[in-house]
């Protein structure tokens, strides 16, 4: 493979690479830096077209947004919610996951249809039915409610991951591991849960950015008590007017922290893959 | 150390039978081998005795004791993967180490421990390589020092050589058969290469589709073979059916199409009964002696290196013919050859 590649030639990895940046700024960078034009709008001047840039840049809506205790109460609530989920998810998905990877289940693509249910369905769907029973239990309006109404949406993609993980590992690993004496706790500590971390860590990262950016549910399950950044996005997007400029704003003040997780995760999962890599085995 | 008793042990994979009723002792000390082709029920035999498959009848003993009930993680066997199934996450002392923290022995000791095994391998400066840094003649010596750090009762070995180069693989072999003697642990060993079955065993079991054939030292079960599937498969043979003529000093006398040979005295074999005989390339020779004289054709001639290889025909019989070194007879070339002093007599189709 890495053959072909080198064959290849420069030219067509000079295609490729050009491309690959064609669309990443497509996607990514050109959004991200009219994000960041609008955040920065003279307010007093506006940005209209024509122009391609604003013909006046400033930093009020940064003060005027940063004077208010609402986005600090957004930005805590999102980066609390996010590790509970999380780690719940995690938790759940663990022991989920090893029997659907690991186990011969007689009932295993029932089980997997249910697992993957709350994909499958429309959120709108899912945010009625769960809303009004989350009324009846007293969940609506509480953080509580809210890691659980995320939870139910975040996991199924968790345990796939996890489930993925856990059947790539060989079984000679654990017959050894087993020979050699392991019982059954030891043996996921010492040998499953290390083996299957990089897809814990892949999982945990797509939840942490689910619950994030989760809207739909948050919003209606949390309203009006709890709210994160994205429902105070949509509080200045689509509930009182359109205003841009400060939902550039809390756009940013979303993805500056989740683009530095993102870097940092990379990096201990890249480290993580070559420790726990499956090598020659 | 521990005398290992299989009783009757039967398992079924659905509908097929993996091993069937298999009964074999393997004393204190023992190095047996179970030889036999791929889907024979080897590795099942092998899997049963550590524990890790349940055999739907029979027994395993250890020492006179039912070992049954144990689950894998109590048995004291351990085994050397044919894959190695070293952990990718540990260094390779974690690794060596892995059976000794799983018996809460105390740092210090797993330190002692590993660091002998380690000597004992020849491993001393790889401690703390990871397994995907090693070559595959050092990720298997780290797998056999896994396993016998531990002193378990049993060493169980599953093809352990076979992902080796072949130079590699020889070197090994000896290297395995000096360690177990040193350490004169109980070992079961499987394989389907015949060269290593003999050249390491004490005895080898013949297994085909699930039975034990034939069990003896590398000797009996290569020289005097009693079942064909046995002659056949360890190495290249020659099957000559013949009529018991008489008995003579514990040797039965067989006239076969080609003349007399003479065969080692088989149990319950009748005068005038048609038998089979067996006897080996190597033991048919070129030129008159004393013996069986008879003259063929030679088919076919492959130069092998320490010895030639030829396809003889006589009398529309077709022998295979051995010659130590390499005086070079071509195809079609008329040759003298003597048939062997003596020859097995086996059994079956």
């Amino acid at each position: 493979m890495n053959r072909t590649w080198a064959m290849g030639g420069t030219p067509g990895r000079w295609l490729l690479a050009v491309g690959f940046f064609g669309v990443a700024s497509l996607v990514l960078i050109i959004p991200l830096i009219v994000g960041v034009l609008w955040s920065l709008v003279n307010p007093d001047v506006g940005w209209f077209p024509p122009a391609i840039v604003p013909s006046s840049l400033s930093l009020a809506n940064w003060r005027a947004m940063l004077s208010v205790p609402e986005i600090g109460q957004a930005f805590v609530m999102s980066f609390l919610i996010a590790p509970i989920v999380t780690l719940l998810c995690a938790a759940l998905a663990l022991p989920t996951g090893y029997a659907l990877g690991r186990r011969q289940l007689r009932a295993r693509r029932t089980i997997e249809l249910l697992v993957l249910a709350p994909i499958i369905l429309p959120g709108i769907v899912l945010a009625t039915g769960l809303g009004s029973m989350f009324i009846r239990l007293g969940l609506s309006h509480t953080v509580t409610g809210v890691v659980l109404v995320q939870t139910v949406v975040l996991l199924p993609f968790m345990i796939r991951i996890v489930a993925a993980t856990f059947e790539g590992v060989p079984q000679d690993l654990i017959d050894a591991a087993r020979n050699l004496g392991a019982s059954p706790w030891p043996l996921a500590r010492d040998v499953l849960i290390p083996l299957v971390r990089p897809g814990l860590f892949a999982g945990g990262l797509f939840t942490f950015i689910g619950s994030l950016e989760e809207f739909v549910l948050t919003f209606i399950v949390g309203m009006p008590y709890v709210q994160t950044l994205p429902v105070l996005l949509w509080a200045y997007l689509g509930g009182r007017s359109s205003i841009f400029t400060y939902a550039a704003v809390v756009t940013m003040v979303l993805l500056v922290p989740t683009i530095v997780l993102m870097f940092v995760a990379e990096r201990t999962l890249k480290q993580e893959y070559l420790a726990a890599g499956f090598g020659k085995v | 150390m521990a005398r290992l008793e299989l009783r009757d042990i039967t398992k079924r994979f659905g509908r097929a039978v993996a091993v069937d009723r298999v009964s074999v002792e393997v004393t204190d000390g023992e190095f047996l081998t179970l030889l036999g082709p791929s889907g024979c029920g080897k590795t099942t035999t092998l899997r049963i005795i550590a524990g890790l498959v349940d055999p739907d009848e029979g027994e395993v003993l250890l020492d006179g004791k039912p070992v049954q009930h144990f689950p894998a993680h109590r048995r004291q066997t351990a085994m050397v993967f044919q894959s190695y199934a070293l952990f990718p996450h540990m260094t390779v002392s974690e690794n060596i180490g892995f059976g000794l923290r799983m018996r809460a022995l105390s740092a210090d000791l797993i330190q002692q421990r590993v660091g002998e095994a380690l000597a004992l391998v020849e491993l001393e400066g790889l401690s703390d390589r990871f397994p995907r840094q090693l070559s595959g003649g050092q990720q298997q010596r780290v797998a056999v020092a896994r396993a016998i750090v531990t002193r378990p009762k049993v060493l169980l070995f599953d093809e352990p050589l076979s992902n080796l180069d072949a130079k590699l693989r020889e070197r090994l072999r000896l290297e395995l058969r000096a360690l177990q003697q040193r350490l004169g642990v109980t070992t079961v060993y499987v394989t389907h290469d015949q060269a290593e079955a003999l050249a390491l065993s004490d005895r080898v079991a013949v297994m085909f589709t699930g039975r034990i054939v034939e069990i003896g030292t590398p000797r009996q079960v290569y020289r005097t073979p009693r079942v064909r599937v046995t002659a056949e498969f360890l190495g290249v043979t020659n099957f000559l059916d013949g009529k018991v003529a008489a008995v003579a000093d514990g040797h039965y006398i067989v006239q076969t199409p080609l003349g007399i040979v003479e065969a080692d005295a088989a149990l319950g074999v009748r005068v005038g009964e048609v038998v089979t005989l067996s006897f080996r390339p190597e033991d048919v020779r070129i030129g008159r002696y004393e013996g069986t004289a008879i003259t063929g054709r030679v088919l076919h001639a492959s130069y092998l290196g320490s010895v030639t290889d030829y396809v003889v025909e006589s009398g529309g019989i077709t022998l295979r013919v051995h010659e130590a070194g390499g005086s070079a007879r071509g195809a079609g070339e008329e040759i003298t050859i003597t048939l062997p002093a003596t020859a097995a007599i086996v059994r079956g189709e």
